[in-house]
């Protein structure tokens, strides 16, 4: 189901993002960043996507994601601590290469083969909106909820995401990270692309200043994404640390806690469920 | 040195004395209030700068920056009111600035000295001290200010200065000092005696007022001038005409000869040559020297009186010494004015001699009168004896006239007196025969009847003619009284007709009555009235035989005229002025059918004058008739009621 | 007829000079932010890792300028390349080639003087109980430390912590180790041996090269820098550079293994992916 977000849950959005820029303080690079991994010697990682707001050295408790993802654990007992990177291939890496306990993220393109040493336990269920250009459309540019109705342009997709949807609606697709596909969509490489908006403004305000009210959202919502944990069944305990955390998971969006936590980081009222979708539902699906 | 400046120099400096005293008190009073503003501000501007440099200074201190210490002095001392900062603090932080000779910030290099005010406070942190700042704000500005202020001020006071000389120099100029000299220029003609022209000026101010006030005054003085002119000729004219010898001397001191008149010369001999001055005349006037001192003398006390009474000087006589050395009898009079001194003389010479031949005619005058008056006095003599004897004769007669009266009185009052003896014996007679006659005694016979109707009748007439003589003594006595009373004259005339009536008619006689509609009342002695109506009424009736009798009334002013006209016999001419006197009967064939007494008119007459306040006259042609007239007024006086 | 014959071999010469020069000396540029003492510009041979990239480049060849840029723009140009932690630069751009350098490391430092016993970190909970002073801006878990009962002041400045501590007005520093040191020896020279550094291994990042992604040759340049960078850790001249900064603690560190890794974690070709 593809909740349609109003305006008002757009402005709410935006305006929480434009408070978040202004009172998150960017970590400097002159100094290192202060993470509870700088003092976890012998603790397990939990490797993400740098993902602001949602989860980045530079928010406050590391985002809303990180600190959901840091409560679970220490409901779930596990003593893990979270590293942020910049780049997907850095987070598979440690995944693929070094056996880490468990990454986070989405779109991640991970190969079936690959996919069976993994447990996918759902954090976030986000809304993404389709981002354009408005000087390329200046009468707006809008979609039915069929893909077809976008026919004949260009789709900027996250590295990893499944686009097979567009490519059979006709719509021609790139891939490239969220920042690039949005100077893609400035540039006129493609012509949209689905982040979710908080991630999306936040991320044209810090680079894109100039250029960011050329930027649009269509009015109906793109579509749903998972943001996943997902352990590695070949760590110790992965299976089992997985099933804990989707259980402290569920007693979190059961307590009220989880909607605390968003609420904290993006707000009251609808924000909340832009950020939770279905989440119940995913979370009530046992780890096989 | 100021009162002898024009007006345009005078007004310019007054203005810039008032204007520098102004500006002085004015400057000098914002000056001490701008310092004191100025140094309000600067301890406000330091209090606050200190109270937020403490604020301030807390984290820079706190870590130990002394990079950002200098940094935030430097930022502060951009403030140029700021003299010197000082930041000490724990880390051998010790910052500072202060400002060199050309205001420029430098590191503190020893004690700041200057003229400033000073603050100081702890930095602390979590109330720990962890240093001090000092700060020091400089007073430079201030006296800048001030200085400022001082040539503002006189810069001020010097373009106001030079606005007033122009203000003075155009405006004044213009609506005063030119209108001015206008005016003078004016004046100095009127006084060289122009007065042919108008002084003409446009404004309506004050300048405008004078000028209008110059024309008039122009107007005035010509038109004086020509009063004067007139005035002198007139003066001279009858200076030259004046019998009077006049010289007009100038006031003052040197009192020179102004005007000798021709009366002057010709009585004097003296010309103006001959006497210049008063001080050549005198001596020439009266050449005896003691008759000079003593005329000066007496001219001194009249002028020293004069000034003292507020009054005119009185005129002395002297002796003149003419030029031909005749001597002359003068009368000076002398007016003195602030211009000049009129002394006039009146030529007494001839006066003086007829005066002296009045005297003597005088004195035999009184002689003659001296005799005339002693014979006047001997026939005054014999006069006051003649008065003494005609005195003593007065009062003989007067004697005789009292003893008259008395007589008369006596008689009247013997008559009245025996007169009421006469009456009750009477009314007793006529009161017994009445009844007698009326059956009321018995019956009585014819002869009897005839007998007692005689002695009635006979005691009838004697009642009345008592009654009359009665009444006649007491209205001559002076004993009967008068009752006056509101009444009606329609009833009276009623009654008097009602009770003659039955007369006329025994005797075929109309009785006619002509009386005005309106009622008329009238206050007097309604019986005395009717009585005297009644007499004429009654005196009518008896003495006409055919015919009859009318009353008439008429007003007449507040009288009321009642006459009482017959057809009778009428009286002849000769008998009239006896007609209303006592006793007098006038002979007629009806005089003893008509009976009487004799005193009816006589005493209608005295009740009409003496009592009713009136008059009755008669007139009448024999043979025709008469008509009896009474004159009463309408209302009585109030007076004693004894007639 | 000659004088096209010259005109074309001036022609023909010119281009296979450029083309032989480029293919002796590579010139690239390189932007650093002032980072004393990897990168600075008032140091001998831009500080350690400016020394390191420049034996590096003669090593392979290249000649690389390096300029020094605020961080925030080097941040937000995504056509530069950059010398620095490759975290901060990843985000907004794309590069070609990424070449590990160098490596540094966060320590806790504090002054012995203020404290009667040495102080062991092993886990989170030893921070307890002591003031630690961080730069502005780098705390990214509060709300943990915060529970962990961990009291954290900022300062805008290391200089300003390491003057706080010496004072005993924070009790530790977490400050890049020899940034700290080279601190040290600016404001207490004759008390370096007072203040006292735990190495905090998990902090370990690198320092590297940064190629653009449409940078021209920038995988030729990416090969030679790597060939380099091996050149002079084979002969010793890398080590001698550390040493000669760190005073030998990089070999308290598995250094070379912490480089490989890195180079295989930022390896954009190696990895194939991206």
């Amino acid at each position: 189901m593809k909740p349609i977000i109003s305006k008002q849950a757009l402005l709410s959005l935006s305006l929480l993002l434009l408070g978040m820029m202004l009172i998150s303080s960017p970590a400097s690079a002159t100094g290192p960043r202060v993470t509870k991994a700088l003092f976890a010697i012998d603790k397990s990682e939990i490797h993400t996507l740098d993902f602001p707001p949602y989860l980045s050295s530079e928010m406050v408790d590391g985002g809303p994601i990180s600190e959901i993802v840091n409560k679970a654990l220490q409901h779930a007992g596990i003593d893990a601590v979270i590293s942020t990177h910049p780049v997907q291939r850095m987070v598979k890496y440690y995944l693929l290469q070094e056996n880490a306990l468990a990454i986070m993220g989405r779109h991640l393109n991970l190969s079936s083969e690959t996919r069976k040493d993994l447990i996918y336990i759902p954090v976030a269920v986000m809304t993404e909106m389709f981002y354009y250009y408005k000087p390329r459309y200046p009468n707006g540019l809008s979609w039915s909820g069929k893909l077809e109705s976008l026919k004949g342009k260009t789709y900027g997709a996250h590295k990893g995401e499944d686009a097979s949807a567009y490519q059979h609606a006709g719509i021609a697709v790139k891939q490239a990270r969220t920042i690039k596909l949005l100077k893609m969509i400035a540039s006129g490489e493609v012509d949209f692309a689905a982040i979710p908006p908080l991630t999306g403004n936040w991320l044209l305000s810090k680079y894109m200043t100039a250029d960011k009210e050329n930027f649009a959202v269509m009015q109906r919502p793109a579509q749903n994404e998972v943001f996943y944990i997902i352990f590695n069944r070949k760590h110790a305990d992965g299976e089992g640390m997985a099933e804990r955390i989707r259980k402290a998971l569920m007693k979190m969006v059961d307590d009220g806690s989880y909607a605390e936590i968003v609420k904290k980081h993006l707000g009251a009222g609808e924000v909340i469920n832009l950020h939770m979708g279905d989440l119940k539902e995913r979370l009530g699906i046992k780890v096989k | 040195m100021i009162r002898h400046l024009n007006i345009k120099p005078k007004i310019t400096i007054l203005l810039l004395m008032i204007l520098a005293l102004f500006m002085f008190l004015f400057e000098a009073y914002h000056y001490a209030d701008t310092e004191r503003a100025l140094n309000t501000e600067l301890e406000a501007l330091a209090d606050q700068k200190i109270t937020r440099m403490t604020e301030e200074y807390v984290i820079p201190l706190w870590e130990v920056d002394s990079n950002w210490v200098e940094k935030d002095i430097d930022i502060e001392m951009m403030d140029k009111k700021l003299y010197a900062i000082v930041v000490s603090g724990e880390g051998n932080i010790s910052e500072g600035r202060m400002r060199d000779s050309q205001w420029r910030p430098v590191p503190v290099s020893g004690p700041v000295s200057g003229d400033y005010v000073f603050r100081e406070h702890d930095i602390e942190h979590d109330g720990e001290k962890i240093g001090l700042v000092k700060i020091y704000l400089s007073k430079v500005f201030i006296q800048q200010a001030l200085r400022e202020l001082v040539v503002k001020a006189v810069i001020t006071v010097v373009l106001e200065g030079i606005l007033i000389l122009l203000f003075v120099a155009v405006v004044l100029n213009k609506i005063i000092i030119r209108p001015l000299h206008d005016i003078l220029g004016f004046t100095s003609a009127i006084a060289d005696g122009d007065y042919s022209h108008e002084l003409v000026m446009k404004q309506t101010d004050e300048m405008g007022e004078l000028a209008k006030g110059v024309n008039h005054m122009r107007s005035s003085i010509r038109q004086r001038e020509e009063q004067m002119i007139e005035l002198n000729t007139r003066f001279k004219g009858m200076a030259e005409a004046s019998p009077l010898a006049i010289y007009l001397s100038t006031a003052g001191v040197d009192q020179k000869a102004e005007y000798i008149n021709p009366a002057f010369i010709k009585l004097f001999g003296y010309t103006m040559e001959d006497v210049p001055s008063v001080a050549e005349w005198w001596p020439r006037a009266y050449p005896d020297e003691a008759y000079r001192k003593q005329i000066a003398s007496e001219w001194k006390v009249e002028i020293e009186k004069a000034i003292a009474n507020k009054t005119e000087i009185e005129p002395i006589e002297a002796t003149v010494t003419c030029k031909d050395g005749s001597e002359k009898i003068i009368s000076w009079g002398f007016v003195s004015t602030s211009q000049v001194d009129c002394s006039f003389g009146l030529n007494l010479t001839e006066i003086r001699k007829a005066e002296r031949k009045l005297r003597e005619l005088n004195r035999e005058l009184e002689q003659r009168v001296d005799e005339r008056t002693n014979q006047l006095n001997e026939i005054n003599t014999q006069l006051k004896s003649e008065a003494l004897t005609l005195k003593k004769r007065e009062r003989e007669l007067e004697i005789a006239n009292r003893k008259l009266k008395e007589l008369d009185q006596l008689k009247s009052m013997f008559i009245a007196s025996m007169s009421h003896e006469l009456r009750t014996p009477l009314n007793s007679i006529i009161g017994f025969t009445g009844l007698t006659l009326e059956g009321l005694s018995g019956d009585v016979n014819d002869i009897q009847r005839d007998q007692l109707q005689r002695v009635y009748n006979a005691g009838k007439h004697l009642l009345s003619l008592i009654n009359d003589v009665i009444d006649i003594s007491k209205i001559e006595a002076g004993r009967i009284d008068v009752f006056p009373a509101e009444c009606s004259l329609q009833e009276i005339v009623d009654e008097a007709v009602g009770d003659i009536q039955p007369l006329a008619a025994q005797k075929q006689l109309s009785l006619n009555v002509a009386i005005p509609k309106d009622s008329i009342l009238l206050y007097t002695d309604r019986q005395r009235l009717l009585q005297a109506i009644l007499n004429l009424l009654g005196n009518a009736v008896k003495f006409t035989e055919n015919g009859g009798a009318t009353l008439t009334v008429r007003q007449i002013g507040d009288d009321i005229e009642i006459a009482v006209s017959d057809t009778g016999i009428g009286i002849a001419k000769d008998d009239l002025p006896r007609l209303f006197e006592a006793f007098e009967r006038l002979e007629s064939h009806l005089r003893i059918k008509a009976g009487g007494t004799g005193l009816g008119l006589y005493l209608t007459k005295k009740i009409c004058t003496s009592l009713l306040q009136g008059k009755v006259s008669v007139q009448s042609t024999l043979g025709k008739g008469s008509v009896f007239t009474l004159q009463i007024p309408m209302r009585m006086e109030e007076i004693d009621a004894q007639a | 007829m000659l004088t096209r014959i010259m005109t074309g071999l001036l022609l023909l010469m010119t281009w296979v000079s450029a083309g032989l020069a480029q293919d002796a000396v590579l010139s690239v540029d390189l932007d650093a932010n002032e980072s004393s003492p990897y990168w600075s510009a008032s140091m001998p041979l831009d500080g350690m890792c400016g020394e390191v990239v420049h034996a590096v480049s003669e090593a392979a060849g290249i000649t690389s300028n390096i300029q020094y840029k605020p961080l925030k723009r080097m941040i937000e140009d995504d056509s530069n390349n950059d010398l620095g932690n490759p975290e901060f630069f990843m985000v907004n751009q794309e590069f070609a080639d990424i070449i590990p350098v160098c490596l540094y490391q966060a320590a806790i430092f504090y002054y012995a003087p203020n404290h009667k016993e040495k102080i062991i970190l092993q886990s989170i909970d030893d921070l307890k109980g002591y003031r630690v002073g961080i730069l502005t801006g780098t705390l990214v878990d509060r709300s943990y430390f915060e529970s962990a009962g961990v009291v954290f002041e900022e300062s805008y400045s290391r200089e300003s912590m390491f003057k706080k501590m010496k004072l005993g007005r924070i009790d530790l520093c977490l400050v890049i180790d020899l940034v700290g040191h080279q601190i040290i020896n600016q404001l207490f020279p004759e008390q370096h041996d007072n203040f006292v550094a735990i190495q905090l291994v998990k902090s370990t990042a690198p320092l590297a090269i940064l190629l653009a992604k449409d940078y021209p040759q920038a995988e030729v340049i990416g090969d030679k820098y790597r060939q380099g960078l091996n050149r002079i850790i084979q002969n010793g001249t890398y080590e001698e550079i550390m040493r000669r900064y760190d005073g030998g603690a990089h070999t308290q560190l598995d250094w070379l293994k912490q480089l490989r890794h890195f180079e295989r974690l930022y390896g954009i070709r190696e990895a194939g992916n991206p």
